[in-house]
């Protein structure tokens, strides 16, 4: 039969890029199955290191152990994200019988290598393991690892450079707090709990009064999330240096002070309704029987948020009762702040 | 021109478009791997030590539900479970001509909730709004029938909490997926919105709504949509992601930053695509803003659907998702090769046009073009296998590659049995599925242009975790 067409070319670039393509489907296949039979082998193998050494963790946990089992090197990053996941658990004297397992080990020295390694993996059980170690000595090797680009290798250092130096660390840490914006707060908060937080308070305070106002939202949350004793001071710092409404809003949302009240009621008026939002909160913590007349203006305030939030503070505040504030919600004029009182008692009730 | 030079031409543009696209998707599947590569061990340690605080932004999660009276109460039980410090969940009932409100009254103790109405999106009239006596964390709101994106807006609106998350009635979730979607926004403070890679239920074991044992579907029609979702995911939004150009984030579970979705006007009503069509129309706002933004990705699996088992509904459903993309991209062009489009304007956007959206046109046309000179005798025996196993290695290549992530970063499928099955799922799909599903894209496609309006079709479920659920 004669083909009106073949284009020779068309054809050769066609069965080039099958053969190509199923030699790399082919190849990749393969890849596939050797991962799954290494990884099927590792984990065995780890299963039968983890059913040597589990035990005898969780019994150095409670005091010294006689004998240990064999351990190869290959099996040594198994046996400290282990020792590292029982150190998260126990406290006290279980903390330091783990260590001496590690000493007689010499868990520092394999940790060290991990660390200078270049598997992210084992980095990070290497740090981890020298945080619970909470030995001074390797603070020097942590320190700069503070500075990583990687904030999972930095954010480890962190906690371990705390754990290790509960001062030092923790003004190392407190003073990068407010520029390290890839640091969640949520992390750093459970890092330096770990720390006493009198200190970490007190470092939080002093690194404030040296910041520059970007960094005063993330630092001032901070010390929101530990319930610093000292937030005033380091509010009146933000409120005089860094005039900005996003700084006056994280402030007014993190008071809880009697201190902060004519602040507060200064906010009530500001032309930024995010920052009237909070301040109708805060009104809501620490307001007076004074304030019952400015949360009911607010509650015919332009923004939904702002009369949500005033009547829900009006609710809180004891100087008003909810039957005072229902027939308030009856008789106010304005009907949008009686729409707000109403919800909110509504939901009140439910609480 | 010659009968000759056009069958030339032609064989040159399929050869072209075919190498084109599987060029395109190893370049992402590249991208992905890098990214998983950086992505997971640091993910595996992340785990050791964690624990909530209270410093975890709150969550609305709206929940809209349309005729769900018979899994609403499993779906919303299991929601009222999920690992998170602070949320909320609103369910919004669109005015299902069902049982759904009674369903939901009766089981949560509702009562009605002096609500007021905040319209910062349009939405059809809210008839009611219920809160829960029994869980106070539970509303309700019970509006007249205006879509899903309405009740998404209408969920919007009534949300208290920085951030919502937006899920199908009948999604899976397991119960860390909030703590694993929010991440994002709590490491970098650009992210506006998150979503995360979605897995199929079809044969896993369900209880109590959560996901307790990934397997692999009896049904092979699901089988191979297993393949199709892990190529989707793990290298078609992986991919994307690393570059800030993720254009889709699935309707079935994703957070976005509530006061952004407002300023960007909500989700757009009458539209199938309204999950895409809003994360489009964000990306077009931002980058017109010039606002540094992310939108961002993880490719932990934080939710499970149900995919259809027989063709019809998986026809309805893959038509749906070609009018879908239409209408996200087509209002959006000006985003396309714009000056400050960025890698979503000068990258993502083309390549889904002409490779997601127009693609089909192509691939059929392709198709018809090899079987009919075939049987016409316009070229030859050899010519025609030639192209048919081009085909099926690049169709293989591209499966095989998702497979080989699954294997390397997850592992969720650990019976060796089933890695077989969706080998031979990679393969099987090549004669007869892909073909049939470009058919019907191209039918979404001829659709869209049509002016027919997009409607849901009836999605045939399964649905049998919700029976075990409530063993």
């Amino acid at each position: 039969m004669d083909f009106v067409t073949d284009s020779d070319l068309v054809i050769r670039i066609a069965l080039l890029v099958s053969g190509v393509t199923a030699l790399m489907a082919v190849a990749l296949m393969a890849n596939v199955l050797i991962v799954r039979m290494l990884s099927l082998r590792e984990e065995q193998r780890e299963d039968v290191v983890l059913q040597a050494w589990r035990p005898v963790i969780a019994e150095s946990a409670e005091g010294a152990v006689e004998k240990l089992p064999p351990l190869q090197r290959a099996d040594l990053p198994t046996v400290l994200a282990e020792w590292s996941r029982v150190q998260e658990i126990v406290r006290g004297e279980a903390t330091r019988n783990l260590n001496g397992l590690a000493r007689r080990l010499e868990f520092d020295r394999v940790a060290l290598r991990m660390v200078r390694g270049h598997s992210l993996r084992n980095r990070l059980i290497g740090i981890m393991t020298l945080g619970h170690l909470r030995s001074a000595t390797h603070r020097d090797v942590v320190l700069p690892l503070l500075e990583a680009d990687d904030p999972r290798i930095s954010l480890a250092a962190a906690r371990a450079l705390v754990q290790m130096d509960p001062v030092g660390g923790v003004s190392q840490v407190v003073a990068r707090a407010g520029t390290r914006p890839e640091w969640p707060l949520v992390r750093l908060a459970m890092i330096l709990r770990e720390a006493k937080v009198d200190t970490a308070c007190k470092s939080l305070l002093d690194t404030v009064q040296k910041s520059p106002a970007r960094a005063l939202p993330r630092l001032l949350r901070l010390m929101s999330g530990l319930d610093c004793a000292n937030r005033w001071a380091a509010i009146q710092h933000a409120i005089q240096f860094a005039p900005d409404p996003d700084v006056r809003a994280v402030c007014l949302s993190v008071l809880e002070v009697p201190e902060g009240l004519e602040f507060v009621r200064a906010s009530c008026i500001d032309d930024a309704w995010f920052v009237r939002v909070q301040a109708a909160s805060a009104l809501g913590r620490i307001g007076t029987a004074d304030d019952v007349g400015r949360l009911i203006e607010l509650l015919s305030d332009r923004v939904w948020w702002v009369r949500f939030r005033a009547a829900q503070a009006l609710i809180e505040l004891p100087f008003i009762s909810n039957e005072e504030l229902e027939r308030l919600s009856e008789t106010n004029e304005d009907r949008f702040a009686c729409d707000a009182l109403r919800e909110a008692l509504a939901e009140a009730k439910e609480k | 021109m010659t009968l000759e030079q056009v069958v030339v031409l032609s064989q040159w543009v399929f050869l072209t478009y075919f190498i084109l696209i599987t060029l395109g998707y190893l370049f992402l599947n590249l991208v992905a791997t890098v990214a998983l590569f950086r992505f997971m061990p640091g993910r595996r340690m992340d785990r050791l030590g964690v624990i909530p605080t209270n410093l975890e932004p709150p969550i609305s999660v709206l929940v809209p539900a349309y005729n769900e009276a018979t899994t609403i109460s499993a779906t919303v039980y299991s929601l009222l479970q999920l690992q998170y410090p602070k949320f909320e969940v609103l369910v919004i009932n669109d005015g299902s001509k069902d049982d759904t409100i009674e369903v939901l009254k009766e089981e949560f103790s509702l009562q009605p909730f002096p609500h007021v109405p905040r319209t910062e999106l349009q939405t059809a009239q809210v008839r009611e709004v219920y809160r829960s006596t029994t869980t106070p964390k539970l509303k309700v709101i019970d509006k007249e029938n205006g879509g899903k994106a309405d009740s998404l807006n209408a969920g919007i609106n009534a949300a208290r909490y920085p951030l919502v998350c937006g899920i199908d009635a009948d999604s899976i979730l397991q119960r860390d997926s909030l703590l694993q979607v929010v991440r994002p926004f709590l490491e970098d403070v650009r992210t506006v919105a998150c979503g995360g890679t979605v897995r199929l239920a079809n044969g896993c074991e369900v209880r109590q709504g959560f996901l307790i044992k990934p397997e692999l579907p009896d049904n092979w029609l699901a089988l191979v949509q297993v393949t199709e979702y892990l190529r989707a995911f793990l290298f078609g939004r992986m991919g994307w992601s690393p570059l800030n150009a993720l254009l889709i984030i699935s309707g079935a579970f994703g957070l976005f930053h509530r006061d952004t979705v407002i300023k960007a006007g909500g989700y757009r009503p009458n539209t199938i695509g309204e999950d895409m069509e809003l994360v489009v129309r964000m990306h077009h706002m931002l980058r017109k803003e010039r606002t540094p933004y992310r939108i961002s990705f993880v490719p932990d699996p934080v939710c499970w659907t149900e995919a259809p088992e027989d063709l019809r509904t998986l026809k309805n459903q893959r038509v749906r998702w070609q009018q879908g993309l239409c209408e996200s991209l087509f209002p959006h062009l000006g985003l396309m090769f714009s000056l400050r489009g960025g890698a979503v304007g000068w990258f993502a956007f083309p390549f889904m046009l002409i490779f997601e959206c127009f693609g089909p046109m192509i691939e059929v046309a392709g198709y018809a073009f090899i079987v009919l000179a075939f049987i016409t005798g316009v070229i030859s025996t050899k010519a025609f296998f030639v192209f048919l196993i081009l085909v099926v290695c690049l169709g293989m290549l591209l499966s095989v590659t998702a497979l080989y992530l699954e294997e390397v970063y997850f592992h969720v499928y650990r019976k060796p049995g089933h890695m077989l099955r969706l080998f031979i799922a990679a393969l099987v799909e090549n004669f007869g599925y892909r073909q049939l599903n470009s058919i019907w894209r191209l039918w979404g496609l001829l659709k869209h242009f049509s002016g027919a309006k997009s409607k849901w079709g009836e999605m045939k479920r399964k649905g049998d975790w919700t029976a075990r659920a409530e063993d």
